[in-house]
C-alpha cells in the first residue's frame, strides 16, 4: 500500500510546489526577469564559447581527417593545407600534373588534383576531377556535375548567396587588371548546385581541371592563328613577346588580366603561348574566346604537354595504412614525381590532421583562458543571485512563517523554495541555450567561411 | 460512552529558557474542550495566550530553549506520541487556525488562498470535491464573486473572511483564533465574532479564541485566564510554579 501511495503523493507534492512557484514567479515579473536574465547571461557566455570552439575544432578536424595526405610544393605546410582543404590563400609554385599520374600509377592510392587559383563572383573556383565529389561525399541537389569544358557546379552557400541555379552563367573574376598578356575571364555555365555539406565546399565553385587551365589561359580557344605572324597592333606592339609570354604562363600564373566586354571575343590582346618551350605567336587580330559554348568548345586546345600543366596540390587517399606509410616514405625520399620536360619544385607530403591539430592548440589555449574568465564571471553572478535570493527570502519571511503555521514542514518549505529556484534556473538555462544555439548557428557560417 | 473531546490537556508544564534559566513559565494541570464548546483565552499582553494556542495545536514542541512536559490530546491523539509529520497532518485535518491580522499569500487568488493547506501537506488531498466545498464556503461567506481576485484587491473585511474560510476548508473539529478582533473597529470585530459563532453553530465546531478584550470575552460561555497560569519569574522552580486546574 505504501509503495503505491508514496510516489503518487510525491508527484502531488511536486505538482503543488510547481503551481505555487509559478504563481510566485508570475506575481513578481521584474524580480523574476532580473534573476532569469542575470543567470542566463552567466550561462550563455561559456555555453556559446564552448560550443563555438567545439564546432570550430570539429569542423576543421573532420575535414583534415578526411584528407590524410596532401602533396604540394616545398613551402609552408599551413599555406598548403589552407589552400587545398579550405580554399583560402594559395601556395607558391605549382606542381605539375605528372605528379598525379605518378602517384596514381602506384595503384594503391587515389590521387585527386586540386587547382585553386581563380575566383568567380568572389568564390573560389576549384579545378579537380569527379573523384573529388565522391571523396568529399558531395551530392548534387539540382542539375548535374560538370562534364564539359566551361561547366561548373556551385556549392550550396554560393548558390544561395548569388541566387545561382542550373542554366545561369557566371564570369570568373579578373585576377590582375594590369597584365594584358594574361588570360581573360571566362563565362562559366552553371550546370548544377551541390547539397549543403556545411564546410568549405559550400562556398566554392567546382570545375573540371581543364576548365581551370582554361581560366589560366593555357587551355584556350580562338579564331585563326597566322603561323609566324608578327603583331602590329599599336596596343600590343613591342609588349607581348615570346619571352614574356613564356614567363607569364609558366613561372607565374597565367591569368586573365583585363575586364572583358560582354561579347564572347576580345580583340585587345592575344597571347598564344605554351608553358614549356613552344613557339608563341601573337597577333592583335587574334580573338580569344571568353565564353565556352557548343559552337567553340571543340576548338579549345592546349599548347604544350598536359603533364606539365599546373596544380596547387594533390589530395591523396591511400587504400590502407601500408599505402599511406609507403607514400610518405617515398615523398621523403623525393621519388614521387616522375621525370618531365620542365623544372618542377621539390614535392613534399603534408598530413593535414597533424597540421590542423597544431593549429587547434592555439584555440585550446584560448579556450582554457576563457574558461577561467567565465568561471570568475559565473562566481560573481552566483554571488549576486545569492544576494538577491537572500534578500528576497528575507522579504518573504512572513509568507514562509504563515506556510509553516498552516502545516508545511521545513522540508516542504525548502522544497517550495527549491522548486522556485529550479524554475528560475531552468528558464535561464533554456534562454541561454536558445540564445547560444541561435548565435552559434550564425557563428557556424562565419567559422566555416573563416575556415574555408 | 462519552464523545472524545476536541482537546484535552493534562499536567502541562512549559518554559522558555535562556542561558540555563527559565524566562517564561506556563503550567496547566487540566483543561478539556468538549465538542461544540466555545472558549475565550484571556489575560494581559505577553502572558502566553498565543503560546497556549501553539502548544495545543502542536506547533510549539520541545527543543532548544523550549521545555515541555505533560499530555496534550487532539481528538484523542496524544501529540507526544506522533511524529512531526503525523502531528502536522493531524493539525491540518482537525484544527483550523485563524491568525491575528488575517495574513494571506498575496500572489495567490482568493480560492487558492483558501485551498492553500491542501498544497502544503500530503495528508490533505486536493480534488474536485474539495474545490467545490471551498467555493461553497466562499459563497456562504459572501465571497463567491471575488474568488479569482488577488488579496490586494480585497477590502479588510473580505480578507478576514478569506482567512476564516481557509481555517474551515478542511472541515476541522476545532478552530483556534488568535486575537481575531485585534486592530478592528468594534463593528468589524463584532461581525467577525458573529461569523465565527454562526459557523461554529452550523458545523458543531469547538472554538477557542484568544482575546484581551472584555467585550469579546463576554460572548463566550467558557473562559481561561492564561495570565493566572503563567509567570515570568526566573527564580521559581517548576515544582513551585503556579498552576491551575481549569474546568468549566
Amino acid at each position: 500500500m505504501t509503495t503505491r501511495t508514496t510516489p503518487r503523493r510525491g508527484h502531488q507534492a511536486l505538482g503543488h510546489a510547481l503551481y505555487l512557484a509559478m504563481r510566485s514567479l508570475a506575481a513578481a515579473p521584474w524580480r523574476t526577469a532580473v534573476l532569469v536574465g542575470g543567470l542566463a547571461v552567466a550561462l550563455f557566455l561559456p555555453l556559446v564559447t564552448e560550443r563555438a570552439a567545439t564546432r570550430l575544432e570539429s569542423a576543421l578536424l573532420a575535414r583534415a581527417e578526411a584528407s590524410p595526405i596532401l602533396l604540394g610544393p616545398e613551402g609552408d605546410e599551413f599555406d598548403l593545407v589552407m589552400s587545398a582543404l579550405y580554399f583560402r590563400g594559395r601556395v607558391g609554385r605549382p606542381v605539375p600534373w605528372r605528379l598525379v599520374d605518378g602517384v596514381a600509377a602506384r595503384g594503391d592510392v587515389l590521387a585527386i588534383p586540386l587547382h585553386v587559383r581563380h575566383t568567380a563572383g568572389g568564390a573560389p573556383v576549384v579545378g579537380t576531377t569527379p573523384e573529388y565529389f565522391d571523396a568529399r561525399r558531395l551530392t548534387v541537389a539540382e542539375g548535374r556535375r560538370p562534364a564539359l569544358l566551361g561547366e561548373a557546379i556551385v556549392g550550396a552557400a554560393v548558390a544561395r548567396a548569388a541566387g545561382l541555379e542550373p542554366g545561369d552563367r557566371l564570369r570568373s573574376d579578373a585576377a590582375n587588371l594590369y597584365n594584358l598578356a594574361g588570360a581573360y575571364p571566362l563565362l562559366l555555365e552553371i550546370v548544377g548546385v551541390l547539397d549543403p555539406s556545411y564546410g568549405p565546399d559550400d562556398d566554392a565553385l567546382f570545375v573540371d581541371v581543364t576548365t581551370a587551365w582554361a581560366l589560366d589561359g593555357l587551355f584556350h580557344g580562338h579564331d585563326e592563328v597566322t603561323e609566324g605572324a608578327v603583331p602590329e597592333s599599336p596596343v600590343t606592339e613591342g609588349f607581348v613577346t615570346e619571352d614574356t609570354v613564356a614567363e607569364d604562363t609558366v613561372a607565374e600564373d597565367t591569368v586573365a588580366e583585363d575586364t572583358v566586354a560582354e561579347n564572347t571575343l576580345t580583340e585587345d590582346t592575344v597571347a598564344e603561348s605554351t608553358f614549356a618551350d613552344d613557339v608563341t605567336e601573337a597577333s592583335a587580330a587574334l580573338f580569344l574566346f571568353t565564353e565556352i559554348d557548343a559552337s567553340n568548345r571543340a576548338g579549345f586546345h592546349m599548347h604544350g604537354e598536359q603533364a606539365e600543366a599546373p596544380l596547387d596540390a594533390v589530395l591523396v587517399l591511400p587504400d590502407d595504412r601500408r599505402a599511406h606509410d609507403q607514400l610518405l616514405g617515398d615523398a621523403a625520399l623525393g621519388v614521387l614525381l616522375p621525370a618531365g620536360t620542365a623544372d618542377a619544385p621539390s614535392i613534399r607530403a603534408v598530413r593535414p590532421p597533424l597540421v590542423v591539430r597544431s593549429l587547434l592548440e592555439i584555440v585550446l589555449r584560448l579556450r582554457a583562458m576563457l574558461r577561467v574568465v567565465f568561471l570568475a564571471i559565473s562566481l560573481s553572478t552566483a554571488a549576486f543571485i545569492g544576494l538577491v535570493l537572500t534578500l528576497s527570502l528575507r522579504l518573504r519571511r512572513d509568507e514562509l512563517r504563515l506556510l509553516r503555521r498552516l502545516g508545511a514542514g521545513r522540508a516542504r518549505i525548502a522544497g517550495l523554495v527549491g522548486v522556485e529556484l529550479a524554475l528560475i534556473a531552468a528558464l535561464a538555462l533554456g534562454l541561454a541555450l536558445a540564445a547560444a544555439l541561435a548565435v552559434t548557428e550564425r557563428l557556424d557560417l562565419l567559422l566555416l567561411a573563416a575556415s574555408g | 460512552m462519552t464523545a472524545t473531546p476536541a482537546l484535552r490537556v493534562e499536567n502541562l508544564r512549559f518554559a522558555y529558557r535562556a542561558d540555563g534559566a527559565a524566562t517564561f513559565r506556563l503550567a496547566l494541570d487540566a483543561w478539556t474542550v468538549a465538542r461544540g464548546e466555545r472558549w475565550a483565552l484571556h489575560g494581559p499582553s505577553g502572558c502566553g495566550k498565543s503560546t497556549v494556542l501553539d502548544l495545543v495545536a502542536g506547533v510549539l514542541r520541545p527543543g532548544v530553549g523550549v521545555e515541555l512536559t505533560g499530555r496534550i490530546e487532539l481528538d484523542g491523539h496524544d501529540l507526544a506520541t506522533l511524529s512531526e509529520s503525523a502531528r502536522r497532518a493531524l493539525r491540518l485535518r482537525r484544527v483550523g487556525f485563524v491568525f491575528q491580522d488575517f495574513p494571506l499569500i498575496e500572489y495567490l487568488d482568493v480560492l487558492d488562498n483558501v485551498l492553500l493547506p491542501y498544497r502544503l501537506h500530503s495528508a490533505l488531498r486536493l480534488d474536485d470535491g474539495v474545490r467545490r466545498r471551498a467555493r461553497d464556503l466562499l459563497t456562504r461567506l459572501g465571497l463567491g464573486e471575488v474568488a479569482v481576485r488577488l488579496p490586494a484587491a480585497l477590502s479588510q473585511g473580505e480578507r478576514q473572511r478569506v482567512a476564516i474560510a481557509r481555517a474551515l476548508v478542511a472541515e476541522p473539529s476545532l478552530v483556534l483564533a488568535d486575537e481575531p478582533t485585534a486592530g478592528l473597529d468594534p463593528a468589524r470585530g463584532r461581525a467577525v465574532l458573529d461569523l465565527l459563532h454562526e459557523l461554529a453553530d452550523e458545523r458543531e465546531l469547538s472554538l477557542v479564541v484568544v482575546t484581551h478584550d472584555p467585550a469579546v470575552r463576554a460572548r463566550f460561555e467558557h473562559q481561561l485566564d492564561v495570565g493566572a497560569l503563567s509567570s515570568t519569574e526566573v527564580a521559581e522552580s517548576a515544582e513551585s510554579a503556579d498552576s491551575a486546574e481549569v474546568r468549566a
